[in-house]
């Protein structure tokens, strides 16, 4: 594909939706929001997509949600609900640093959803665990709303990345606040553990660094890069594979992980539930601490405005948003994928990778990923040892 | 002989797995993951993860 002057001609400038929409192609409803809440954080990682990267558009952000901007987009989640008649939605609260919308806020906004919103919703929060203390998870306790941690091994490796602005380590914080999680009054509230791999990181000892907080759920999630800026090592299937075979060989299932087990799904056959594997469509819209909607907003690691639509909640269904070209190239599945990917024999499993990880300037997202190599090791490796063992089982 | 419930599109060798057999994988991931596969079929394909969450 030629190099053209706007940073994504592909899907922004040369995916023609109406001409799609014309000829049949039906977008799928949102069914996960995410909901900034909170535009700052208390910490400072130096890996942050939302602070460290391309995207500086949280400077012009207010701090917090406003009570208008929350109300009207619980009514934009209602209307969107009943105009797809959905049964069931996922509400992400997220920042920055949620929790520092504070407790009141975060239960009014809660409650007000569940008021207003005519279906089945689950809630979860993700934070950095550092401002967890039991009247907030009381509180989230009260209103059904589960807690996921970022947290990315033992205190050495946290200390690479997750630190306070002056320097501190968050290590000991967020601990404090994962101990909480897993006392028997809170354990409902666990979700799980979300650890940015490092391979400076020993694979093996990052992960069962997060298996002593007993955590219901962990993911793996490749730091965001892109062809423009691609991760500084290399290495991360090997790293990824060390953890694998650590977690499956284990005598009984001692968490689950999301990354593996929905690549096992895949090699069985059957469909991926998370982003950046798998074809399926991504159901997802995000409202920013001003109202507007965007994209994922990882993206924000591509360029400055790479998650914008340029709609608002006061202005625009999130309707409007499932025809942006954005989104459908994200619910396309392989006819979004470059032809490298079309003919790759994991294609399936791997699906091209996260969206904002296919980023070149002047091509924009129509190329494999930028760990193109590490995902087809994985995938390989995750396929083959699965269909072994389903081999061995039928001999 | 009882087998998972599949969907068309299912690896060849987990046609011929039997409940039997999954029941003796006991408590292990592969265990765990063929329940999930079974729990899951027939429900509508789409990612229902946010990646920045868990």
């Amino acid at each position: 594909m030629a190099r053209s002057a706007h940073p994504a001609p592909w899907p922004l400038v040369s995916l023609d939706v109406a001409a799609m929409l014309a000829s049949g192609y039906q977008p799928v409803p949102f069914r996960q929001f995410i909901l900034k809440v909170h535009s700052r954080c208390n910490l400072s990682c130096s890996y942050c997509y939302v602070y460290e990267m391309e995207d500086q558009g949280w400077r012009n952000l207010p701090k917090r949600m406003s009570g208008e901007v929350a109300g009207t987009a619980v009514e934009r989640i209602a209307e969107h609900v009943r105009e797809h008649e959905l049964t069931s939605i996922e509400v992400i609260l997220h920042g920055g640093e949620p929790l520092l919308a504070g407790r009141d806020w975060l239960a009014n906004l809660v409650r007000t959803l569940h008021d207003r919103v005519p279906a089945r919703l689950d809630v979860t929060v993700q934070t950095n665990g550092t401002l967890l203390d039991p009247p907030m998870l009381t509180t989230f306790k009260e209103l059904g709303i589960r807690v996921g941690v970022s947290l990315d091994g033992d205190e050495e490796a946290t200390a690479r990345y997750r630190r306070y602005a002056d320097g501190r380590n968050s290590y000991d914080a967020t601990t404090d606040g994962v101990h909480l999680l897993d006392s028997p009054d809170f354990r409902d509230c666990y979700a799980g553990l979300l650890c940015t791999v490092s391979v400076r990181n020993n694979p093996v000892s990052s992960y069962e660094a997060l298996l002593k907080f007993n955590p219901p759920a962990i993911d793996f999630l490749l730091p965001h890069a892109n062809w423009d800026s691609p991760p500084p090592d290399g290495g991360y299937a090997d790293w990824l594979i060390a953890v694998f075979e650590r977690w499956y060989n284990a005598p009984w299932q001692e968490t689950s992980i999301r990354l593996f087990g929905e690549l096992i799904q895949l090699a069985l056959g059957g469909q991926s539930g998370v982003e950046g594997l798998g074809t399926a469509p991504s159901t997802l819209v995000v409202i920013d601490t001003d109202g507007a909607i965007k994209q994922l907003d990882s993206l924000s690691s591509a360029y400055p405005g790479a998650a914008d639509t340029g709609l608002h909640v006061t202005t625009s269904s999130l309707d409007e948003a499932l025809r942006h070209p954005t989104t459908v190239a994200r619910q396309m599945g392989v006819a979004a994928l470059s032809p490298d990917c079309q003919a790759c024999p994991v294609l399936d499993l791997c699906g091209g990778g996260l969206y904002p990880h296919r980023f070149r300037h002047g091509t924009g997202f129509r190329n494999p990923s930028v760990y193109c190599k590490d995902l087809l090791e994985l995938t390989t490796h995750v396929r083959d040892r699965v269909q072994a063992d389903l081999r061995r089982l039928t001999c | 002989m009882n087998s998972l419930q599949l969907a068309d599109n299912a690896v060849p060798d987990l046609r011929e797995i039997s409940l039997e057999q999954i029941v003796a994988l006991g408590d292990s991931v592969l265990a765990h993951s063929l329940s999930l596969y079974s729990e899951r079929r027939g429900e509508q394909s789409t990612s229902r993860a946010f990646n920045s969450s868990i």
